[in-house]
């Protein structure tokens, strides 16, 4: 699907008295890219589904947070080629009134996945990638959306393409600590259940970052609240504290907390880390 | 060991820091928080008038379509008035909603229980955070269940879901503790503001 241009559309107000309100102008543009103009076998390269928002609307990161639905990509290439998982880039936190979390993306975003053709190709003509994706999309109301993508690749020398948009998002997809140089002190201190009254985080950067946030993964059983980030002094190392709750009924099954922090580097560019925090056991303190 | 000096003053100075956290709003085991509301009609609502009867509270948005699948696979409408039969009260609680929209959507689907118009106060009491979000306050007015109405946000669960309403009802109908009396809830976000 070839990128469209923007159409100004009249739109019906959201407020109005009468019956539903749902806008009649399309709220989330969706299309399927990849990162390379033709395959070439047993050389990877990536897809992604690019999310064009409506302004002032957003759609949902993985943990959407206490409301929303995460916006989901099912990526499909022929038998052979391999598919990773789907990788999330960073998001942004959406604080509603009410102290209602919402994690997720405004504007725009790129959702990819790596994929890796076998180290031969039986055929000679076109690769058929496709795309399934659904979404909740919010502003004032929510709309759901979906998409069915394809996108078809011929063979050839894997030339790049969308280079500046896949350039753009890629730093934005987290990494495991040690590929950033990022080290992870974690202590809290947490009853046999898990539940706990106050965990903290210390992040430690091998340079001077900004605007951390931190993002933590879904959770059927952990309410988690009271979040608070500070940076201290030098701008390498910030504190992240918040408090975990088990649900009332419920076990606490798995020993860590996915998590992820985001951030800026020292050249502007948002990135992300990912950090597993421990969730059972006294004081417990690690580094990777 | 840490990396520096400074790092483990930090984390002491952030260990033995007041650890204050937002305490959450409708305990289970505690009182219910109680409310007088109007319904779509006016008629006001009191809350302690069911005291002594197995009460459910169900955080409603027509324009949410997460509700408006609920309503169309019929999920709380079959719910409420099965357990009618037994005595259990269905409320519907709306947040900063339309009142005529209220009255349009009970009418469209023949509701059996009323839809109450609250600003906000409510909601925050209990802690209401999506729609649907779901309350159950047992006999004693204590809040018995807290969480989503199952546990399938995305409706494709089939054989699978669990509507965790129905569970705790008949739970508290048979007079044992409620197997699962909290759970994550999803929907749309209650409308704490205009």
């Amino acid at each position: 699907m070839k990128p469209s241009v923007p159409i100004l559309a009249v739109v019906t107000a959201l407020a109005a008295a009468s019956a539903p309100a749902q806008p009649t102008k399309e709220l989330v543009k969706a299309e399927l890219l990849a990162d390379v103009s033709s395959i070439k076998p047993g050389d990877s390269f990536s897809v992604g589904v690019l999310l064009r928002i409506e302004k002032g609307w957003h759609v949902y990161w993985e943990n959407p947070g206490d409301s929303g639905l995460a916006t989901s990509v099912k990526f499909t290439a022929p038998p052979g080629f391999e598919v990773g998982p789907l990788q999330y880039p960073v998001p942004v936190r959406f604080d509603q009134p009410g102290s209602i979390v919402g994690y997720g993306y405004l504007d725009r975003v790129l959702l990819t996945a790596r994929v890796t053709p076998p180290p031969t190709l039986q055929t000679t003509g076109s690769i058929p990638l496709s795309a399934n994706v659904h979404w909740l999309c919010c502003e004032k109301v929510c709309v759901p959306g979906s998409a069915k993508l394809s996108l078809s690749l011929p063979i050839g020398d894997a030339a790049s393409a969308n280079k500046e948009l896949f350039d753009e998002w890629r730093p934005r997809v987290p990494v495991d600590a040690a590929a950033a140089g990022v080290t992870i002190n974690s202590l809290g201190s947490a009853d046999a259940a898990g539940n706990v009254d106050s965990r903290i985080v210390i992040v430690t950067w091998p340079e001077e970052v900004k605007d951390v946030q931190w993002f933590p993964a879904a959770s059927d059983v952990l309410s988690i609240s009271a979040v608070e980030i500070t940076p201290i002094d030098d701008g390498k190392v910030a504190r992240i504290t918040f408090s975990t709750r088990v649900l009332d009924g419920q076990k606490l099954t798995q020993d860590k907390l996915p998590s992820v922090a985001a951030y800026t580097d020292k050249q502007g560019i948002r990135r992300g880390v990912k950090v597993d925090v421990p969730l059972k056991g006294k004081a417990v303190r690690f580094s990777p | 060991m840490p990396k520096s000096l400074r790092t483990v003053a930090v984390l002491l100075a952030a260990l033995f820091a007041t650890q204050s956290f937002a305490a959450e709003k409708g305990e289970i085991g505690k009182k219910a928080p109680n409310f007088t509301l109007p319904d779509q009609n006016g008629r006001p609502v009191n809350l302690s008038n069911y005291h002594g009867k197995i009460v459910v509270l169900e955080w409603i948005n027509p324009d949410c379509p997460f509700v408006q699948r609920h309503y169309e696979s019929k999920t709380m409408t079959t719910l409420a008035t099965r357990y009618a039969d037994k005595g259990v009260v269905w409320l519907a609680i709306n947040t900063n909603g339309d009142p005529r929209k209220n009255s349009a959507f009970a009418s469209h689907h023949a509701l059996p229980y009323p839809i109450l118009q609250d600003s906000g106060e409510v909601a925050k009491a209990y802690g209401a955070k999506t729609t649907p979000h779901m309350f159950i306050i047992d006999r004693n007015g204590k809040l018995a269940y807290a969480g989503g109405i199952d546990n399938d946000p995305n409706g494709d669960k089939g054989p699978d879901r669990i509507n965790y309403v129905q569970k705790a009802l008949d739970d508290l109908l048979s007079g044992t503790p409620v197997s699962t009396p909290e759970t994550k809830s999803y929907g749309c976000g209650v409308k704490y503001a205009k």
